[in-house]
């Protein structure tokens, strides 16, 4: 659940981009925070290797100002991609109010993609989460990519989405999608706000 | 009249627009034939101008003699309006009902326009009827469009409804090549791959792409074209991610869910928590409801909320007058623990002035044990090891004389000094607990008179007898016997009767003064305050029991019988007299002759 603090008048929200090494979970990060007015945007953390892989998260904290009479902030992380960083993922997954699949489109990484959507479902899983309750958003990414390359949205729907979720076609580096895909997850997770208290709260 | 430059041979097709290009040739050929009316949607700037173009211009080709009226819907809007105006709408019907292909562009301009769509519908009904074909474009299907007459919609809708999609890499290359062919340069295919990987979102776009390509490689003709398209694209990337308003249209869009999501109760109460506990004082009980899935009564709880911090304040105030060092103390801050507030205030309090204390001259070893007091010793006893457990409240009459104020003071002085705690200990005569009252009665302080009493650890009131016919005395009494005994304090009280026989006093008090242990102090004699000087051996009293060890198993059983006994609905029974049952039997220490034999 979103944490709100009617006390204190906060809101906040952590949205995770999950997905395959390369897919550009990174790029839609930076991408925000190029977009994000200074005053409003944390630094952006990111541990990354000399490839520019990411090493361990990014981290973008977004203060969205007040909203409604609510300090509203958005915490953004990203996990590494890579297959062996898998404790890392789950860490970074804990607490996550929604997220975002990062899909790479091109045909050649669709097994990627695969192993990732169920390399997400396995962490939730772990930490006793039903993962249909969580909100999720898929993007499918590098959509700027020759046809020839890439699959279409209808494809990676029937191979990706079989939850039926939101899915955006996006190109991060230029920006296509990005915020698209921000605000639809951000939607369900504000929605929630309202949803009844779980017990033991 | 549609534009001469745009025909079907210089629009290039992809599979974002093969759809919508098909149709538009099968309408040219055949105008009114087939897909009738035509309508096609796509974003600015995809083409949609220039395939209705093409329809018209084809279609005239084919059949030179054919009517082609190609106009926006703003033209349209325009010229019919005029018409109206000068008086020659009917005139402007006849020339429309003359064309035998319409081609309306931007339909989604006849928004609202509703003579207009009258006017309009009328001419569709007319030409479909006549076999003449209409084509219509809009930005949007016309499921979409808002503002339109729906039988018009119904029209709109009544062909085939085609869309043209922004193109993909393909077609942006062709159109590209397309470009460059018609201008008669070479950029090469490599700058043209490049450039059409650009983020465009029509046509116009990509065709201001191209011409900033030849304007940069004119500039640096040593440049190879396809760095140059790089830079392009790079620079059309950096642009076309930077829409000024793109974070804050997010921002607003989370405003929008967040103030439809919170509800508005919980907005009420967390705006009273932040107020709260603004001024200091810790807001655990408002919290609880803020967690909770269902609203509270808000009102009601603000309005308790309210009236408990009152209160706090109210205590504090007072505490901190009495003893400034208790100003601050946390209790006063926190709704929840009120009672502590008060516990504090009336500790002040009984520091502040203090309540009568007893006579230190009084002790327990003073007195002298014997068979008419040892129960009234013993329970002392048990009160002083374990006050406010066993007995409480300890009733203690017997006749004057008989040591029961000497016994009730050294009580409250053996509390006093237990285990060194600094107890706090009232003990007075009632008439005295009756005067401070009536004074503080009269000094407007009752408030403070309760607060003192009610603070101390135990309360000793001698001769509760003279309690009677004073109803007022007895109503404080009541209450501050149950504020004592509810939380914890002892409680010890003397009269010359027990509390059955107290006279014209509340039966609530006497039930009260019963529900503890009540004990009689006898007199005693002579011969015992002789004897307490001669020591006796452990065991020998209860051995050989004395005459007034029989008098009291008498007087015992006697009261056991009389227990039995109904009282009567007059209360008037024989046996509950006094005066015709002797059950308390007078002493005959003194009296008793023994006549030597």
């Amino acid at each position: 659940m979103p944490v709100v603090n009617y006390a204190s008048r906060e809101i906040t929200c952590k949205i995770v981009y999950y997905g395959p090494g390369r897919s550009g979970k990174t790029s839609n990060l930076q991408y925000i925070h190029r977009r994000v007015p200074v005053a409003r945007r944390g630094n952006m953390m990111s541990l990354a290797t000399q490839g520019d892989r990411t090493l361990f998260f990014d981290f973008l904290p977004l203060d969205l100002g007040s909203i409604s009479g609510f300090t509203t902030r958005f915490q953004l992380y990203t996990v590494p991609g890579q297959v062996y960083y898998r404790s890392t993922r789950r860490l970074v997954l804990q607490g996550a109010d929604g997220v975002v699949f990062v899909a790479d489109s091109q045909r050649r990484q669709m097994d990627e993609n695969i192993e990732s959507l169920r390399d997400l479902h396995e962490a939730l899983a772990d930490q006793g989460i039903d993962a249909r309750a969580v909100p999720l958003v898929l993007q499918y990414n590098k959509q700027d990519l020759p046809a020839d390359l890439i699959l279409g949205t209808p494809e990676l729907d029937a191979q990706l989405n079989f939850r039926g979720v939101p899915s955006y076609p996006a190109d991060a580096l230029g920006g296509v999608g990005v915020f698209e895909t921000l605000r639809r997850v951000s939607e369900l997770v504000l929605r929630r706000l309202s949803a009844p208290v779980p017990a033991g709260r | 009249m549609p534009d001469s430059r745009f025909r079907f041979e210089t629009f290039v097709v992809g599979p974002s627009n093969r759809l919508a290009v098909s149709a538009a040739r099968a309408v040219a050929e055949a105008p009114g034939k087939v897909y009738n009316p035509l309508f096609v949607y796509g974003e600015s700037g995809l083409g949609k101008t220039h395939l209705l173009s093409a329809i018209g211009l084809a279609a005239a080709t084919v059949d030179p003699a054919l009517t082609v009226e190609y106009r926006s819907a703003d033209e349209y809007v325009e010229q019919w309006q005029a018409a109206v105006d000068a008086g020659d709408a009917a005139a402007f019907r006849r020339q429309w009902e003359d064309v035998r292909l319409l081609l309306l562009d931007d339909v989604q301009f006849l928004a609202n326009r509703t003579d207009t769509q009258s006017e309009l519908l009328r001419l569709i009904n007319t030409l479909q009827v006549a076999g003449r074909q209409v084509v219509m474009a809009s930005d949007r299907p016309p499921a979409e469009l808002d503002g339109l007459d729906q039988r018009l919609l119904t029209r709109m809708s009544g062909g085939l409804i085609v869309d043209i999609a922004p193109p993909e890499f393909e077609t942006r290359a062709g159109i590209l090549r397309a470009l460059e062919a018609d201008r008669g340069v070479a950029v090469g295919e490599a700058a043209l791959e490049e450039l059409a990987r650009a983020p465009i979102a029509n046509v116009r776009e990509l065709h201001g792409l191209f011409n900033r390509l030849l304007a940069q490689h004119s500039l640096s003709r040593e440049a190879q074209p396809d760095g140059v398209a790089r830079a392009v694209v790079a620079r059309a990337r950096e642009e076309r991610a930077a829409p000024p308003d793109e974070f804050e249209a997010f921002v607003s869009e989370v405003a929008a869910v967040v103030s439809s999501s919170v509800e508005q109760w919980r907005v009420r109460l967390a705006a009273t928590v932040a107020r709260w506990a603004g001024e200091g004082f810790r807001t655990g009980l408002l919290d609880r409801h803020l967690d909770a899935p269902d609203a509270p009564d808000l009102d009601a709880l603000e309005a308790r909320f309210a009236s408990t911090v009152n209160r706090l304040r109210d205590l504090e105030r007072e505490a901190a007058r009495l003893d400034p060092r208790v100003a601050g103390v946390s209790a006063f801050r926190d709704p929840e623990r009120v009672d502590e507030a008060e516990t504090i205030l009336q500790r002040a309090l009984a520091a502040y002035d203090p309540p009568p204390a007893a006579s230190p001259h009084f002790t327990i070893e003073n007195l002298a044990p014997g068979v008419r007091n040892q129960l009234a010793l013993r329970a002392a006893g048990e009160v002083i090891a374990l006050p406010a457990t066993r007995y409480n409240p300890l009733y203690l009459h017997g006749p004057s004389g008989a040591g029961k104020t000497h016994l009730a003071h050294a009580i409250a002085n053996a509390l006093a000094a237990r285990d060194g705690a600094s107890w706090t200990i009232a003990c007075l005569d009632c008439s005295a607990f009756s005067e401070d009252l009536i004074d503080a009665l009269r000094a407007g302080a009752l408030e403070r008179w309760r607060l003192r009493y009610r603070a101390v650890d135990a309360l000793v009131i001698d001769n509760v007898d003279r309690l009677a016919g004073n109803d007022r005395s007895q109503d404080e009494v009541f209450y501050l016997f149950d504020a004592l005994r509810e939380s914890g304090r002892q409680i010890v009280l003397t009269a010359g009767v027990p509390p059955a026989r107290l006279r014209a006093v509340a039966p609530r008090l006497v039930s009260r003064f019963e529900s503890g242990l009540v004990v009689e102090i006898g007199l005693v004699s002579d011969a015992e305050a002789v004897a307490r000087h001669t020591p006796v051996p452990d065991g020998a009293e209860a051995a050989a029991p004395t005459i007034d060890a029989w008098f009291d198993e008498a007087v015992d059983d006697s009261r056991e019988a009389a227990s039995y006994i109904e009282p009567t609905a007059t209360g008037d029974s024989f046996f509950l007299d006094p005066e015709k049952v002797i059950t308390e039997w007078p002493s005959i220490d003194g009296r008793l002759v023994e006549e030597p034999r």
